[in-house]
């Protein structure tokens, strides 16, 4: 548009001078008069031609048609990029929220199911040591009453002795009986203690395993707080503009990049990863 | 009687998880689901010990840490931070925000306890 201004400037100067000159050496007031109306003409001409370059320059924002097709392409690019990154980003993040909170109702419900098996493996080994006292208490019981009737069998008359010595007898059959019975609970209780023992150490185990779930959450939280910085980007690109010239397509342009630089601050101050473990060990403890 | 614990965690699992191991060394515990919350089951009950995580919505350890030494009930209480934040520059404002001390995740229950067992003396 500069150029052809330009151009239809100095032609006119040129022109101008070129018809003044011819009139002045022919001298003659009729060539004077026709190039006056030459240069009229040529005004006039040179005038239209500004017209039209200024309208081509308010349409196109000073670019030619070749820049405005890329411009106008380029921008309907940027749309369709933004509209399909933006779709991508929702899904990937609304696929990443339910991968967490699977993992999560998983995790309480596992943690939750190996207390419940801890807790019933000790209520079984306290019942059975209760069950192993309560028969401990009965032998003594009966031993007490055994010797009570030994004696009573002593001090009574000897045709009754036979059969209170015979009754004496079953009442110790049965109480070696309930003393083999209660070495069997007795050691059910030893061994139940020790499952018990054992059961809760491997729960500890499990619990310093199970923590990944709480690690993973976080690491997750974290992507899609990334994610959801790039969405807001990718909807603003997607929102575009219809037409543009090129000072609009570059403001457009700025616009987006204020936005991006605007989310990379943002995330840079949160970019500090509160999940740095790779393996799984379990962490250092500092006392201050 | 038993010592009282009160463990701040946003997560559920961790919370069970937690309790589970201090319970089963004889503690009683107390539960809070994020900062505000432990704030306030302070304020209402009396711990002996108070063990935070810090990422957590509402209010994060740090700033429970921080309210927890301004009133004086809690000018002595050991406060230990249970957290995935392993940075030098987070454990310093553990420290200077008036933490007892600094357990990185994931815990293993018996240091867990050892340590406890230690801080309560």
């Amino acid at each position: 548009m500069k150029i052809l201004s330009r151009s239809a400037i100095i032609g006119t100067l040129v022109s101008g001078v070129l018809l003044a000159g011819h009139a002045l050496y022919f001298g003659s007031a009729s060539v004077a008069m026709a190039d006056g109306l030459l240069l009229l003409l040529l005004v006039a001409c040179w005038t239209y031609l500004l017209k039209q370059a200024s309208a081509a320059g308010r349409i196109h924002g000073g670019a030619s048609s070749g820049d405005s097709q890329f411009i106008q392409k380029s921008s309907a690019f940027h749309v369709q990029l933004g509209n399909e990154l933006s779709d991508q980003l929702s899904s990937a993040h609304t696929e990443l929220g339910n991968t967490q909170a699977i993992l999560s109702d998983a995790i309480v419900k596992l943690v939750s199911n190996f207390i419940a098996i801890s807790d019933g493996v000790r209520d079984l080994s306290e019942h059975t040591n209760n069950f192993s006292k309560q028969v401990r208490h009965l032998i003594d019981d009966v031993r007490g009453t055994l010797a009570s009737s030994e004696r009573f069998a002593e001090d009574t008359a000897s045709g009754e002795t036979t059969s209170a010595m015979r009754s004496n007898q079953h009442v110790k059959d049965m109480l070696a009986d309930f003393i083999a019975f209660n070495e069997t609970v007795t050691q059910n209780a030893i061994e139940l203690n020790s499952i018990n023992t054992k059961v809760e150490q491997n729960v500890l185990v499990v619990i310093s395993t199970l923590q990944f779930q709480d690690m993973s959450s976080q690491l997750i939280e974290h992507a899609r707080m990334r994610m959801t910085a790039l969405q807001e980007i990718a909807n603003e690109m997607g929102k575009g503009g219809d037409r543009l010239n090129q000072r609009e397509y570059l403001e457009q342009i700025a616009a987006y990049n204020r936005l991006l630089q605007k989310h990379v601050m943002s995330l840079d101050r949160k970019k500090a990863n509160p999940v740095a473990q790779k393996d799984f060990g379990t962490g250092d403890i500092e006392l201050f | 009687m038993a010592k009282i614990i009160l463990a701040v965690d946003d997560s559920t699992s961790i919370r069970q998880m937690v309790a589970f191991t201090l319970k089963s060394a004889g503690y009683t515990v107390i539960e809070a689901i994020d900062g505000q919350d432990g704030l306030d089951k302070a304020k209402a009950q009396t711990a002996d010990l108070i063990l935070t995580d810090q990422n957590m919505p509402r209010m994060d350890g740090l700033t429970l840490i921080r309210t927890l030494r301004t009133l004086p009930q809690f000018t002595s209480t050991p406060i230990l931070m249970l957290t995935t934040e392993s940075s030098d520059d987070m454990k310093v404002q553990g420290k200077s925000a008036g933490a007892t001390g600094w357990i990185v995740k994931p815990f293993d229950p018996h240091k867990l306890l050892e340590v406890i067992k230690k801080v309560l003396g």
